[in-house]
């Protein structure tokens, strides 16, 4: 079977664990998280899917500092038009022309979602939001990160141990990890 | 065209130690360089003694004739093996550099990993900016080269006749070679005496700087090749404690 059929196939499997264009909140804790995760990048790499997967907000650096915002965005891709980022974002010039030498964690989680979904990437995985990040910002953010993936086919997970957070999405919440079958 | 962007970035970024690394390389280059012209000009002055040994057609020239040649073989293959050692020199300063780079490099390497790019990728972008650093110092030093090239190659060819007299005074003594002489040059009527016989002066001496384009070529490789596997090395390692 050509592998990109393979890919269609895995990627419809994991739409019906996570529903595209949308996030989906995971109750887990932080070791758990970041074995799920690892196991989910494992899982999409034996698929030969490694490039429909993303992995934000890694404590390992994901910007390189010498680019743009907007080319650190760029870097895996204008598979999706650049248009579906929202509007405050994609016209904040002076953001997107800066060097990305010194963002905040926060504009960092940004970049990193809106590069994996300009990037096509199917299921975007992240751990719980940063503690420096105020209950507003987080709100914000999942705000901007839903208006973007309705856009698009990809599906972002947040594994969180935030009782209010998975409490105010409990239409699009799981009390376990999902084992993602190959 | 975002590759070249990337690489012309990083450049930028870490220019203070690549300004360091386009001094070295220059440095070098212009050794080898050096060499290369040295080798060429070795190679005109024994056709000439070649030419000019055969024109006096006497028996007694055969042994000078073998012995100078081989005192030129001589210099001229230690010219070449000190170009090598240049070249090799090249690979240890890529080498370096990519040592000394490595806890800088770290960041961005991480950070193209996490966004899925392939060692090879890193790999390629590292080798891109060494050919870029290589260049730039490069042809810098060949325009400085040229322009004094009169000068270089005048004391180059003073240089090649010290170690050839070096050379031949180690090989045979000057009894021996002023009584080859003295048969040869007998009832004779030559444009040139001993001394012209065994250095010949070409009319014209080569003003131009030879070698260029293959030390570019094989310093390039040298630079591309060490950098470039340094990163894909870095990424290998890197990825295996990201995952």
């Amino acid at each position: 079977m050509p592998s990109r059929q393979l890919q269609l196939q895995f990627i419809t499997q994991v739409h019906q664990v996570f529903p595209p264009a949308h996030i989906t909140f995971v109750h887990a804790t932080p070791e758990l998280a970041a074995a799920t995760m690892r196991e989910y990048q494992q899982v999409c790499h034996r698929q030969g899917a490694a490039r429909l997967f993303a992995a934000i907000g890694l404590p390992a650096p994901a910007v390189v500092p010498y680019l743009s915002v907007r080319s650190n965005l760029l870097l895996n891709g204008e598979k999706v038009p650049f248009h579906v980022l929202p509007k405050a974002f994609r016209e904040d010039l002076d953001f997107l022309n800066r060097p990305a030498v010194a963002l905040t964690t926060e504009q960092s989680l940004y970049v990193q979602l809106f590069r994996a979904i300009l990037g096509g990437r199917q299921l975007i995985v992240m751990g719980d939001f940063p503690a420096t990040m105020a209950v507003q910002a987080v709100r914000a953010f999942i705000t901007l990160a839903q208006t973007a993936l309705r856009q698009t086919t990809s599906s972002l997970v947040v594994f969180t141990q935030d009782e209010t957070l998975l409490a105010a999405n409990a239409q699009h919440q799981l009390a376990t990890p999902p084992v993602l079958s190959a | 065209m975002r590759f070249v962007e990337r690489a012309l970035n990083a450049l930028w970024y870490h220019r203070r130690a690549y300004a360091v690394l386009v001094i070295l390389v220059g440095g070098v280059a212009a050794g080898a360089i050096l060499l290369a012209t040295a080798t060429m000009m070795n190679q005109v002055n024994l056709a000439g003694f070649l030419h000019r040994i055969a024109g006096l057609n006497h028996t007694a020239g055969r042994p000078l004739q073998r012995i100078v040649t081989q005192a030129y073989h001589t210099i001229g293959s230690h010219y070449t093996l000190a170009w090598w050692a240049c070249m090799g020199s090249l690979v240890l300063i890529g080498v370096g550099f990519a040592l000394l780079q490595r806890k800088r490099r770290r960041t961005e390497i991480t950070a193209y990993l996490v966004m899925g790019k392939s060692g090879w990728n890193i790999a390629a972008q590292a080798a891109c900016e060494a050919l870029i650093a290589f260049t730039l110092g490069f042809w810098l030093v060949v325009a400085g080269l040229a322009v004094i090239s009169a000068g270089v190659t005048d004391w180059l060819q003073g240089l090649n006749h010290q170690l050839m007299d070096a050379t031949l005074r180690s090989q045979v003594s000057a009894g021996t070679v002023a009584k080859i002489m003295q048969k040869l040059f007998a009832h004779k009527v030559t444009e040139f005496n001993g001394t012209g016989l065994m250095l010949p002066h070409p009319d014209q001496p080569p003003r131009l700087l030879a070698g260029v384009w293959r030390t570019y070529f094989v310093g390039a490789g040298a630079m591309m090749l060490s950098i470039g596997a340094a990163a894909g090395i870095g990424a290998w390692r890197t990825r295996r404690t990201i995952r």
